[in-house]
């Protein structure tokens, strides 16, 4: 099964199945893996966290709701929140989850403790 | 071709007769499963026979037409309805090994809030605020931490160990001097009786916390053992469980709340007790604005008096009996890590043998159960089972009925998934898309 | 054992496949024997409550509850069996009966109330008091709210049971004594104020004049505006929308609902659009099945205690959905104008009834205070020895 999501290898991941894009002005894009989605079920809404917002590494960013469950998506790093995927179709989350599916972006001073693509579909076989 | 029954689903903008109201409502009504016409085994819910004279009783003139404001007055309704309830009051108190109930909460969850309320006062008049956290295991219902939370308690989550009962171990580690209580009930969501639960609520109690008992599976041992032997301080039973109150629906029932000896003045009033009405003196205060669920309490009443005590324990054994019944007929197809058990009144299987082997999971198991016209059991809880279904026949089915049930269970592992994935094709909508309505609501016409 | 049809025989093949005795079955239990009485028969149950045959004939409201005509249509559909015995509609193929009525149940509350949205009914109309206040708390983040004095004193008393707990301060706002409504300047109003909650018509069965200017002063200070009002009243005075209410809240019992000594009745809870994902309680929603017909479903689950747990926005679980149909089919077969005909020959009447007996100058719908023990004692000691009285037909 892990074989079939997709683990794109331009991306750095969370042992809690986050996805952490750095964009070219050091910020952290962060997002939920294929495997996340797909162990979710349809998702129906994303409680974002407010912009200027201080999260520590682990600490609960966003809330995603699918029809019968909530799960928590931790800040993948130490950072501020400054910005938010406003305009986020749920749906999006479960169809294009590395691309339109995109959740929030954070300042990020250092990417330790995140784990590589090989080292994350290690985790999900 | 329209089908004798079919109905617009979506309201209409006005009614221009009263004949088109009972024309659209009696077809709606044709929609629904219920337990005058299907087996409805929903484990922890007890769907059992909602005896007839339980809704006379509750239609009488004399008792519609009473103002809650004149129940204290000396009229012979008044006295009489206050007589009833009094007894009321008396038998579930015997029957639960407590010593009062404040009748008041509309439901079993309300009643969780009382008693976390109770709980709570009784600490705090012994200036004993500290004690702020409310344990509960992993497998109870959401109303429990729901409830506490509300309560004001901080809620504090003990693991099941490998049998499915409360871990003692995880329990001694989280028992302090800020520990106010323990929620439980007993038999668990799992429908195992909890063999350890003196010992529970003696750790507890030395702990300085008061235990909680949730009455939900109270039809597997009224008559035969009661919370209060089993060493609970508090707690509420659902009338339209165990008592068989009606669903409506999905109300209204009515979660009387109990105590032992040395708590009774922290009740909700109005205490009904000897034909007169009590305001407790130490009460938490009202839980609800009258006097509560009268329509449902009487019901109970006549269903108690029309049992009798011998009635009240033949119906826990053979709600018991039918569910370890269920339990040995299906276990080969369905087991799960407790189905080689004695269960109570209720038994946790799980499809996921079956989805491993053939890919029929307890959802589609739900649907195949719903085209052969009964109402399946409870799904995907407790979530401590994966694929978990929790099925509760009650003391009221006939064994030709648990024989027919046992037999589509068994004929729906027999399916091809082609087949299944087109179920239910025999009722008025089939398979409505969920996510969408969560995702763009539309909640009204 | 009419209830229990199994007999030794049927037991006895149980057992067997069980493979134990009944007693193994209950081993680790500690026996606890009851006080035993006898199964009585239907007749004798009836003979011991022959009183209760016998109505008390009286036609009266006090409380915002009271004895309104049940067109005996909704007591005919509201016993049939599909709806008093079937369970919560989890399983929507099971129960678009109960959905569906829901669903219009929604519908017309929204359109009694002006506002967006609205649920499948709390408990009653006290506990949907203190969901709005909970609801309100949990919106602003404050802990301080203001309740008028004239909302009635069941309430008041409820709603302290729930706000000590959770350290929710209550603070009173004064009224008028000549006009018996609430004062329009609230001095009380604070950056630690959740809401305002005034009740229109309020304990007094006085209509509350002010009731826009108060709201839209709590609105600029933040503060959520919650209005209780009476389902019948609603008909033929502004509706919370036009007050300015965000949430409104209702005892439901004039709505087809028995008196019953107490209850069940129905709690009516209604807000605006922004206040979706904190209400309580279970909502319908309309969507679509595998073959493009409509449907209804409980939606929106995740707000709930079965889901959240105890991050739930409440802890209701079972509900009084028999009663909420009893108030669509009450909705349904009066009408439009039907209501407001009842709600206007009931203020005729009381207004009739009271004259030049009201101690309030204020406008009343159906309810009314005068001097002395005549009705329901009011516990205002401010006010001396005074009772309601209320016409219900």
């Amino acid at each position: 099964m892990a074989k079939e999501l997709l683990v794109p290898d331009n991306l750095l991941y969370t042992r809690e199945h986050e996805w952490v894009l750095l964009l070219q002005n050091g910020n952290a894009r962060v997002g939920i893996t294929d495997y996340a989605q797909h162990e979710l079920g349809d998702i129906v809404h994303v409680e974002m966290p407010e912009v200027e917002k201080r999260l520590e590494k682990g600490d609960t960013a966003a809330e995603i709701e699918s029809v019968k469950s909530v799960a928590s998506v931790y800040a993948p790093v130490t950072g501020t929140v400054v910005a938010c995927n406003e305009s986020l179709d749920p749906a999006d989350v479960n169809g294009n989850p590395y691309d339109k599916g995109w959740l929030f972006e954070m300042s990020c001073d250092t990417t330790d403790g995140l784990l590589n693509p090989t080292e994350y579909r290690g985790i999900i076989s | 071709m329209k089908k004798f029954n079919e109905v617009e689903l979506e309201p209409p903008k006005f009614y221009r007769t009263e004949g088109e109201v009972v024309r659209r409502f009696t077809r709606l009504s044709t929609l629904n499963f219920s337990v005058d016409a299907n087996f409805y085994p929903l484990g922890s819910c007890t769907m059992k026979y909602n005896p007839k004279i339980c809704d006379f009783i509750s239609t009488l003139p004399g008792l519609r037409e009473l103002h809650p404001m004149r129940i204290g007055e000396d009229s012979a309704q008044a006295r009489t309805l206050r007589r009833i309830l009094s007894e009321l009051n008396e038998m579930l108190s015997d029957l639960c090994g407590f010593s009062s109930f404040s009748l008041s909460p509309a439901a079993g969850a309300h009643g969780e809030l009382s008693g976390c309320l109770i709980i709570r006062k009784y600490h705090a008049d012994r200036n004993d605020s500290i004690r702020n956290e409310m344990l509960i295991p992993d497998s109870a219902h959401g109303t429990n931490p729901a409830s506490a939370a509300i309560a004001g308690f901080k809620v504090v989550t003990i693991k099941s160990g490998p049998t499915g009962c409360v871990d003692i171990d995880d329990l001694k580690r989280h028992l302090s001097n800020r520990t106010a209580g323990m929620m439980m009930t007993n038999p668990n969501t799992l429908g195992l009786f909890e063999e350890r639960v003196l010992e529970i609520c003696e750790l507890v109690h030395s702990a300085g916390g008061l235990m909680y008992y949730d009455g939900a599976n109270l039809n597997a041992i009224v008559g035969v053992s009661s919370p209060g032997a089993m060493g609970f301080d508090v707690g509420h039973i659902d009338l339209h469980k165990t008592f068989a109150v009606p669903h409506g629906g999905g109300g209204p029932g009515a979660g009387p709340i109990g105590v032992r000896k040395g708590l009774e003045d922290l009740l909700p009033g109005p205490i009904f007790s000897g034909g007169k009405m009590i305001s407790p003196s130490r009460s938490i205060g009202k839980v609800i604005g009258f006097n509560g669920n009268v329509g449902a309490l009487v019901r109970a009443w006549a269903f108690i008096k029309t049992l009798g005590s011998e009635g009240v324990e033949r119906a826990s054994r053979d709600a018991v009996i039918a569910a370890n019944y269920v339990r040995v007929s299906l276990k080969d197809i369905y087991p799960s890590f407790v189905s080689e058990r004695f269960c109570a009144h209720e038994v946790l299987l799980s499809a996921e043998k079956l989805k491993r082997e053939k890919g029929i999971n307890a959802l589609m198991v739900a649907k195949a159960l719903i085209q052969m016209g009964f109402h399946p059991p409870t799904i995907y809880f407790p979530m401590l089972v994966h694929e978990a279904l929790l099925i509760e026949p009650t003391e009221t089915e006939n064994l030709e009925t648990l024989d027919e049930f046992i037999s589509a269970m068994r004929r729906i592992a027999e399916l091809s998934l082609e087949k299944i994935s087109k179920f239910p094709n025999n009722t008025i909508i089939r398979h409505p898309d969920e996510a969408r309505a969560a995702r763009n609501p539309v909640l009204k016409g | 054992m009419k209830y229990l049809p199994h007999d030794d025989f049927a037991r006895r093949k149980m057992l067997s496949a069980i493979g134990a005795s009944e007693e193994a079955l209950f081993s680790n239990l500690k026996k606890s024997p009851v006080k035993l009485f006898p199964a009585l028969s239907e007749s004798e149950t009836i003979d011991l409550i022959s009183d209760l045959q016998i109505p008390l004939q009286e036609m009266e409201s006090a409380f915002g509850v009271g004895n309104y005509f049940i067109p005996p249509a909704v007591d005919y559909i509201a016993s049939r069996g599909e709806f008093v015995t079937s369970y919560t509609p989890y399983q929507p193929e099971c129960s678009q009966g109960t959905l569906a009525a829901i669903y219009e149940f929604q519908t017309r509350i929204c359109e009694l109330t002006g506002l967006d949205i609205s649920n499948a009914g709390l408990y009653d109309g006290a506990t949907a008091v203190v969901e709005a206040i909970r609801m309100s708390c949990a919106v602003t983040n404050r802990k301080e709210i203001l309740v008028a004095r004239t909302v009635a004193p069941h309430i008041r008393r409820t709603i302290m049971t729930y706000a000590e707990p959770i350290g929710v301060t209550v603070k009173e706002i004064a009224f008028d004594h000549k006009s018996g409504m609430t004062l329009k300047k609230i001095e009380e109003l604070s950056d630690k104020t959740a809401c305002v909650v005034i009740s229109s018509p309020n304990v007094f069965g006085v209509i509350e004049e002010g009731i826009k200017d108060i709201f839209c002063a709590a609105q600029k200070n933040n503060s959520v505006a919650v209005q209780i009002f009476n389902p019948l009243a609603v008909s033929i005075f502004p509706t919370p929308f036009e007050s300015g209410a965000d949430i409104a809240v209702a005892e439901g019992q004039p709505l087809g609902i028995p008196l019953s000594g107490g209850g069940p009745f129905l709690g009516i809870i209604s807000a605006r659009n922004k206040f979706l994902r904190r209400m309580p309680g279970r909502i319908v929603g309309k969507t679509v099945d595998a073959d493009g017909k409509t449907s209804f479903v409980l939606t929106l689950q995740t707000r709930e205690q079965h889901i959240r747990r105890e991050k739930a926005t409440s802890n209701i679980c079972s509900n009084q959905s028999l009663m909420a149909l009893r108030a669509v089919l009450f909705l349904g077969i009066m009408g439009k104008t039907g209501l407001s005909e009842l709600a206007r020959n009931l203020k005729k009447k009381a207004e009739i009834e009271s004259n030049g007996k009201r101690i309030f100058s204020g406008e009343i719908f159906n309810e009314y205070v005068v001097r002395g023990k005549d009705g329901f004692i009011l516990d205002y000691p401010e006010l001396g020895e005074i009772s309601l009285k209320g016409v219900a037909r």
